[in-house]
C-alpha cells in the first residue's frame, strides 16, 4: 500500500511538471512580423546583452553609478535613433541573451554574436556589422615556444563554452584538449595559471586584453572562414523580417560612413578610463550595489519562504488529499530540480505570460525554492513536538488553529531554529544564481568588475569576504536569538 | 439516583488486530469518584482516553449528559474540553509559557474571558494548589509534583464538570506523590466528579466511591472499595488484590 502510494505520488509529480512545460512551450510560438510595429508603438527598443565583453560591451565606472559602453552599445544607440525610439538595455548573462529574444523578454540581442547555423535555427540575424576575425592569446612565457596558430595542434586550448571559437577549435585542432569555460576572465586566469596553453577568442577582444595586460601576447588564427562565421550580427525573433530590414539599413549606413572605427576608438578610450585605477576600492560602489541586491533578495526570500513554508507544511500534514497532494508534488518538484533551472523557468517561462522584471523573477524563484526546503524543516519541527502537547491542548478545548498558534508552532520553531539558520545561510549563498538573468547581485557585479579591470582574482576575494561577513553576522544574530528563546 | 453524568455503552477499541477494550459498560454519577485499577496493559488508560475522545472508539457509545461523544463534530469536541478536564501522567504543561500563561490560555481562547478575569481565575486556582508564588516561573524550573499541581490548576480553571486523571502520580518521585494526592483528595471532598486511573491502592481505597477493576480489556468487577478489596468475587480480582496487598 505504502509503495503504491509513493509510486502514485511520483507519477503525479511528473505529470504536473510535464503540464507546466507544455504550457510554456506551447505559448512561446514564433513571432509574427509585427515586431517592428510593436517597438515603434511602445517607443522603446529593448536590447538584451551581457556587459562583460570588452570592447563590444562593458561598463564604465563614473564614480557615481556605472554605464554600459562599447562598440555594440554605439551600434544599438544608432539603431534606436534611426527607428525613432528610446533605448532600454536589459543586462543579463551571455547564455541568456538569445533566450530573452526567443521568449519576448527583449526585442533584440547583441554582444559579439556570431550568426552560426545552429543559432539561426532559433533566431534571425541582421547583416554582419563587424568582422574582426579570430585570434589566440598566450602568455609571454608560453610565446617563446608557441608563436603561431600552426603550432597549436596538440596543445590545450581554452574557449568560452557554446561559442564559435569552441566549435572552430574542435574541428581544426583534433589532437588538442579543449577546455570550455563561461567567462573570458576565467579563461585568462586559466591561461596565467597554466591550466590552458592558448585561449581562442575574437580578435578585438584579444587586442583589448593585450593592451591591458602586459603578460599576454596574441597571434592570428589560421582558420579558413566564411564571413558568416567570423562576423558578428544582431539577433531578433524568428520571422521579424521588417525589423531586420530596418536594422540592416542602419548597419549599411554605419559601414558607409566608416563609423565602426570611430566606435572602436571610443571603446578603447573607455577601457583606458576603466584601467586607470583598478584598485578594488575604486570599484566599491559595484560591490556595495551587489551587496544590497543580495541582501534584499535574501531577506525577502527568507520571509516569503517561511510564510509559504508554514502553509505548505500544514497542507502536507493535512488529512485532506486535496490539500496534501499539491503540497507534496510541489515540494518534490522543487527539491528534485536545480535552482538555476527554476530561475530560468520563472523568468523566461513565466515571462511568456507576464513580463516580470529580472529582480522580481529572481526573488520569486528564490522564495519558491526556499519555501519547499523550509516547509520540510517546519514539518519536521511540528512532528518533533511531543504528542502530549497536542492532547493537552485538545483536552482543554483549544481548537486546531489555536493549538498550532500558541502551543505547537512556537515549540516547533525553537526546535528547528538551527536548521532554519542553515537554510537562511544557504539562501544568501545560493541566491547568487539569479545573476544569470541579470539581477545585479554580488556575483553579477563580480563578473562586471573582473571584465572591466582585467583582474582575475582580487574581485573574487572581495566578494568572498562580503559573503562571509553577511553569513557570519547572520549566524551571530541567530545564535543570540536562540539563547533568548530558552525558557527560564 | 440522578441521571448519570457519563454513560459508557458497549465500548470497543481495536488497534489493527489487537482488541484493547472489549465491550465496556459503565456509568459515572455526579459527584462520584471512580478509581480504575488493574494490571499494566489492561486498557485503563485507553478507556479514560476514549471518554474524552483523545482515542476514537472502534464501536459503542460514550454519553456525556445526553450527548453521544463518538458522534460529535470537531466543534462539539472543542466544547467538551470545557466540560471534561484531563490530567496526564507526564503533565503536558506548555514549556513555552509561564505557569500563569499555561493556565490563562484556555479560559481566554476557549471561554473568551478577558485577560484580567482569566488572570484572577488562574491565580485563584494556583493559590488553591499552593503555588501562587510560581506564577511567573517556566515549567522546566518546577519539580514534578509542582508541575502536576499546575496541570491540575490548569484543568480546573476551565470549570469542568468531570476530571479525568491518567496515572497522575506515576511519573513522580515518591516524596512528591503525597502533595498531588492531597490536592485530588481535596477535590473529592468538594464533590468533584472524577475518574482516576491509579496504581496507588491505599489512595483509591480512601478516596473512591466505586472501584472498577480492569483486566484483559474487560471491567472484571465493580464495587465499593471495602467490598472489592476485602471480598473480591472474580478469580482475576482475587489474584490481583493478593499480589498488590502482599507487597
Amino acid at each position: 500500500m505504502q509503495g503504491w502510494q509513493q509510486c502514485f505520488k511520483k507519477i503525479l509529480a511528473v505529470m504536473v511538471a510535464g503540464l507546466m512545460l507544455g504550457v510554456f512551450t506551447s505559448t512561446s510560438a514564433s513571432a509574427d512580423d509585427d515586431n517592428l510595429q510593436k517597438i515603434k508603438d511602445q517607443g522603446v527598443l529593448r536590447v538584451a546583452l551581457s556587459p562583460d565583453y570588452p570592447p563590444f560591451e562593458f561598463q564604465v565606472n563614473h564614480g557615481q553609478g556605472e554605464e554600459d559602453v562599447g562598440l555594440d552599445i554605439d551600434i544599438i544607440k544608432k539603431i534606436a535613433k534611426d527607428l525613432g525610439v528610446k533605448l532600454e538595455i536589459e543586462n543579463m548573462s551571455f547564455s541568456s541573451v538569445l533566450v530573452a529574444v526567443e521568449t519576448g523578454k527583449a526585442d533584440i540581442a547583441i554582444g559579439g554574436i556570431n550568426p552560426t547555423p545552429e543559432r539561426k535555427q532559433s533566431v534571425d540575424f541582421s547583416n554582419i556589422y563587424y568582422n574582426g576575425g579570430q585570434a589566440f592569446l598566450v602568455t609571454k612565457a608560453k610565446y617563446k615556444q608557441l608563436k603561431s596558430a600552426k603550432q597549436l595542434n596538440g596543445h590545450t586550448i581554452g574557449t568560452q563554452t557554446g561559442t564559435l571559437q569552441y566549435n572552430l577549435a574542435k574541428q581544426r585542432y583534433t589532437k588538442s584538449k579543449l577546455v570550455g569555460m563561461d567567462k573570458g576572465s576565467d579563461l585568462v586566469l586559466a591561461l596565467k595559471t597554466n591550466k590552458i596553453e592558448a585561449m581562442g577568442v575574437e580578435k578585438p577582444v584579444a587586442e583589448a586584453y593585450v593592451q591591458n595586460d602586459p603578460d599576454l601576447v596574441m597571434f592570428q588564427s589560421d582558420y579558413d572562414l566564411s564571413s558568416d562565421e567570423t562576423g558578428t550580427a544582431i539577433a531578433a525573433p524568428k520571422g521579424s523580417t521588417s525589423l531586420i530590414a530596418a536594422m540592416n539599413q542602419s548597419i549599411d549606413q554605419i559601414k558607409k560612413e566608416h563609423l565602426i572605427s570611430k566606435y572602436m576608438k571610443d571603446a578603447a578610450k573607455d577601457m583606458k578610463t576603466n584601467t586607470v585605477d583598478t584598485s578594488m576600492l575604486h570599484y566599491w560602489n559595484y560591490f556595495f550595489k551587489g551587496f544590497q541586491y543580495t541582501l534584499l533578495i535574501s531577506i525577502l526570500a527568507v520571509m516569503g519562504g517561511v510564510i509559504l513554508g508554514v502553509v505548505l507544511a500544514l497542507m502536507k500534514m493535512s488529512h485532506f488529499k486535496i490539500l496534501s497532494w499539491p503540497a507534496i508534488s510541489y515540494i518534490e518538484i522543487v527539491r528534485g530540480t536545480p535552482m538555476m533551472v527554476q530561475v530560468l523557468l520563472v523568468y523566461f517561462g513565466l515571462g511568456v505570460v507576464v513580463n516580470l522584471p529580472a529582480l522580481t523573477a529572481g526573488i520569486i524563484a528564490v522564495t519558491l525554492n526556499s519555501a519547499a526546503y523550509i516547509s520540510e524543516i517546519i514539518r519536521g519541527g511540528i512532528l518533533s513536538v511531543d504528542k502530549g502537547q497536542r492532547e493537552a491542548s485538545q483536552s482543554l478545548g483549544l481548537n486546531h488553529k489555536d493549538a498550532m498558534r500558541f502551543v505547537i508552532l512556537p515549540q516547533a520553531f525553537k526546535n528547528i531554529w538551527p536548521a532554519l539558520g542553515n537554510e537562511f545561510i544557504a539562501i544568501i549563498k545560493e541566491s547568487s544564481i539569479v545573476s544569470i538573468i541579470g539581477v545585479t547581485d554580488l556575483v553579477y557585479e563580480l563578473n562586471v568588475v573582473r571584465a572591466d579591470t582585467y583582474r582575475g582574482v582580487a574581485p573574487i576575494i572581495v566578494v568572498m569576504v562580503v559573503y562571509f561577513l553577511m553569513t557570519f553576522a547572520l549566524t551571530r544574530g541567530l545564535n543570540y536569538l536562540e539563547r533568548k528563546m530558552k525558557y527560564e | 439516583m440522578n441521571e448519570p453524568l457519563i454513560k459508557i455503552e458497549h465500548l470497543q477499541k481495536k488497534y489493527q488486530d489487537n482488541l484493547v477494550l472489549k465491550d465496556i459498560n459503565g456509568e459515572v454519577q455526579p459527584s462520584e469518584v471512580i478509581a480504575l485499577i488493574g494490571p499494566s496493559g489492561s486498557g485503563k488508560s485507553t478507556l479514560l482516553r476514549c471518554i474524552n475522545q483523545l482515542e476514537k472508539p472502534t464501536s459503542g457509545a460514550v454519553y456525556f449528559q445526553d450527548k453521544d461523544l463518538t458522534q460529535a463534530t470537531a466543534q462539539d469536541l472543542s466544547q467538551l474540553g470545557e466540560e471534561i478536564g484531563m490530567v496526564f501522567q507526564s503533565f503536558n504543561l506548555f514549556p513555552n509559557m509561564t505557569v500563569l500563561e499555561n493556565i490563562k490560555l484556555a479560559p481566554m481562547r476557549v471561554k473568551q474571558m478577558n485577560e484580567q478575569d482569566a488572570e484572577t481565575t488562574a491565580m485563584q486556582y494556583l493559590t488553591r494548589v499552593g503555588l501562587a508564588e510560581k506564577a511567573a516561573a517556566y515549567p522546566d524550573s518546577l519539580s514534578g509534583g509542582q508541575k502536576q499541581r499546575v496541570a491540575i490548576a490548569r484543568a480546573l480553571a476551565m470549570h469542568p464538570q468531570v476530571m479525568l486523571f491518567d496515572e497522575p502520580t506515576s511519573a513522580l518521585d515518591p516524596e512528591m506523590v503525597g502533595e498531588v494526592l492531597a490536592v485530588i483528595k481535596e477535590l473529592a471532598n468538594e464533590k468533584m466528579t472524577m475518574v482516576i486511573v491509579t496504581h496507588e491502592m491505599n489512595f483509591a481505597r480512601k478516596v473512591a466511591d466505586q472501584i472498577w477493576f480492569m483486566a484483559d480489556g474487560v471491567i472484571q468487577e465493580k464495587n465499593t472499595p471495602d467490598e472489592l478489596f476485602n471480598h473480591p468475587q472474580e478469580a482475576k480480582t482475587q489474584d490481583f488484590i493478593q499480589k498488590v496487598l502482599t507487597i
